[in-house]
């Protein structure tokens, strides 16, 4: 093959979620109105998810061929992981918005900006130098902006995505002025070029200049992962924007956003460790306590999960303290698993907060009173995510949580660990609330409602499947899984010279 | 080429990306803090370009980085403005102050 034809192969993936996004605009111009497309459109997605998972498995894998020199992108097992999970992600999201956007019209419209997102999270996995990396980033961004306020006509939607949009473009517009300064310092926009010049020097300790370069880049990645104090924006546009949408920033978005961080703090940033690896324990307790205590108070399911998903993020940012001091493998096991289960257990919560607002038109805890006598096979998925949330086997959850608190341990930073199982003890509590709430409380006598929709039923039914099955995949497989993540941790490593 | 002292144009984008941060901190209006955004933006931007032309291996891609942002910064522009439009639809103005409506405990 010529050097063109691997090119053009490594960016199928990309290209193919692309020509299916422009596919559904054509589509959504042209039959529109009509009402098959409610059908059509969703299942072009789930074909071009499909095939765009299948290209990214058939990749050219030799490290000579990736195209650039220096190499712009690395399509090596890392790309092929977050790939994975922005495409699962997205696969969740095209089923549960088969029926949460029946009433909106241009519903091409919106699987096209979820396919482009998606392509976004793409292009951020593979990304090797700065260009590509902040042109994935606001590809991402940019469609989430225009989904979140996809309901022309809802007050609610429209704060949410103005609130998100001003916050999203502050922060992108201070991760940029971050990268000016560090292409100022290192004279090139590769990520590894940071590593080359502080070899040149021959110093691991950052000056001033490094640990502002250091703290506009934290400021600006922290908005977009959600950590504390960064995440104001995340209960308001949560809760505010249509569920799906809620659904595709809970799991989706929030891949994309670690896949940026890990590629800027554990490959560019990894040598002045010592000056960004207190700044994120600082921010993981802080994320972690503040998730957790501000979720206890919540009457409303959505922000009870939003504050959750905060607390969840703080979870994962123990992974960046741990591989910064020393325990790569356990960490890069820990943070790549958690983020799969986070899919299987956000995706089902929140598909099931929809169905309880079809049914009842609302999302609080009295909407979910006596949810099992109305509904026993969705209150069941619920519980057995929520059970995952909090942690308890043998759901993936507690694997997820094992891996990154035993990392913590491995590192020397005990007290993370310490803090983390404290604050998964008070997350008990409200996790156990909703399911105390679905089983014995009475329906109100408005709530009747029992009608389901066969998708969903078949959704929740893989996802929770696919929660338990990673939780024995775990248990079962555990030299193959350490074994990927250590390759994971190699590939992320071997840029340091 | 390097008769401008490079402290000059890092002085003007330092002073851009200030004025920017107080823009979006102090103004009220959301059209006003886009505008504030886009300052921040340009000083990055202006960053791109100087750090390119100082630069001793002769290496272009900050000025590419430079023509990236502009083309991104077009499409954030227009996203947002069509955002502060829905939101105008809905409210009847764009003053975030009172776009409160979402927050409950």
């Amino acid at each position: 093959m010529s050097e063109f034809q691997i090119v053009i192969q490594s960016f199928l993936p990309v290209y193919t979620l692309l020509f299916g996004a422009v596919i559904l605009l054509i589509l959504d111009w042209t039959i529109g109105k009509k009402p098959v497309h409610k059908h059509i459109m969703p299942s072009i997605s789930i074909i071009t998810l499909i095939v765009a998972g299948y290209m990214v498995f058939i990749r050219p894998k030799d490290p000579s061929s990736f195209p650039g020199n220096p190499p712009l992108f690395y399509f090596g097992e890392f790309y092929a992981y977050f790939s994975l999970l922005a495409i699962t992600a997205a696969f969740v999201i095209v089923l549960s918005a088969w029926k949460d956007m029946e009433l909106e019209l241009s519903l091409g419209v919106f699987y096209a900006l979820l396919l482009i997102a998606t392509a976004g999270i793409l292009i951020i996995a593979g990304a090797m130098n700065f260009i590509p990396l902040y042109v994935g980033f606001e590809v991402l961004s940019i469609s989430t902006y225009a989904m979140i306020g996809f309901k022309k006509k809802s007050r609610a939607a429209a704060e949410a995505s103005i609130k998100y949009f001003l916050l999203g473009a502050l922060a992108s517009g201070i991760l940029l002025f971050g990268i000016s300064l560090f292409y100022g310092a290192t004279h090139s926009l590769q990520l590894t070029s940071a590593v080359n010049v502080l070899n040149v020097i021959g110093t691991t300790k950052p000056n001033a200049y490094g640990l502002f370069v250091m703290a506009l880049l934290v400021v600006g990645v922290g908005f977009k992962i959600a950590a504390v104090p960064f995440h104001v924006w995340v209960p308001d546009v949560y809760k505010g924007s249509s569920l799906s949408v809620t659904n595709f920033l809970a799991i989706g978005s929030k891949a994309g956003g670690f896949a940026f961080v890990f590629k800027i703090f554990l490959l560019s940033l990894i040598t002045i460790k010592s000056g960004w690896a207190p700044v994120w324990a600082v921010l993981a307790i802080l994320t972690m306590i503040v998730g957790n205590l501000a979720a206890l108070p919540q009457v409303s399911v959505t922000r009870i999960l939003a504050y959750s998903s905060i607390a969840h993020v703080g979870y994962i940012l123990i992974a960046l303290v741990s591989y910064a001091h020393g325990a790569t493998e356990m960490a890069t096991i820990g943070a790549l698993y958690h983020l799969m289960a986070n899919i299987f257990m956000k995706g089902t919560a929140f598909t099931v907060v929809l169905i309880v607002v079809y049914q009842t038109g609302g999302d609080t805890l009295e909407h979910f009173k006596g949810l099992s006598k109305r509904d026993p096979l969705t209150t069941f998925f619920m519980t057995i995510a929520l059970l995952s949330l909090a942690g308890i086997p043998p759901f993936a959850g507690f694997f997820g949580k094992f891996f990154l608190f035993y990392s913590a341990v491995l590192s020397g930073d005990t007290y993370l660990a310490i803090i983390a199982i404290m604050m998964s003890a008070v997350s008990v509590f409200y996790y156990a609330r909703i399911i105390y709430v679905m089983y014995f409380q009475e329906p109100s006598e408005a709530n009747t409602e029992t009608k389901t929709y066969p998708r969903f039923f078949i959704l929740l039914f893989a996802l929770t499947i696919g929660n338990i099955a990673l939780f024995f995949g775990a248990l079962f497989l555990t030299p193959q899984l350490v074994e990927f993540g250590s390759k994971v941790a190699q590939e992320l490593a071997q840029f340091i010279i | 080429m390097t008769a401008i002292p490079i402290e000059y144009p890092l002085i003007l984008s330092s002073a851009l990306f200030s004025l920017g941060v107080f823009g979006v901190i102090t103004q009220k209006n959301a059209v006003r803090i886009l505008i504030a955004i886009e300052l921040i933006i340009n000083a990055a931007n202006i960053n791109f370009v100087t750090f390119a032309s100082y630069n001793p291996n002769a290496d272009i891609s900050g000025w590419v980085f430079a023509l990236f942002i502009i083309a991104v910064a077009a499409g954030e522009a227009a996203i947002g403005l069509a955002i502060f439009i829905n939101v105008f639809r809905n409210f009847g103005e764009i003053n975030v102050k009172h776009l409160f409506t979402l927050r409950e405990v």
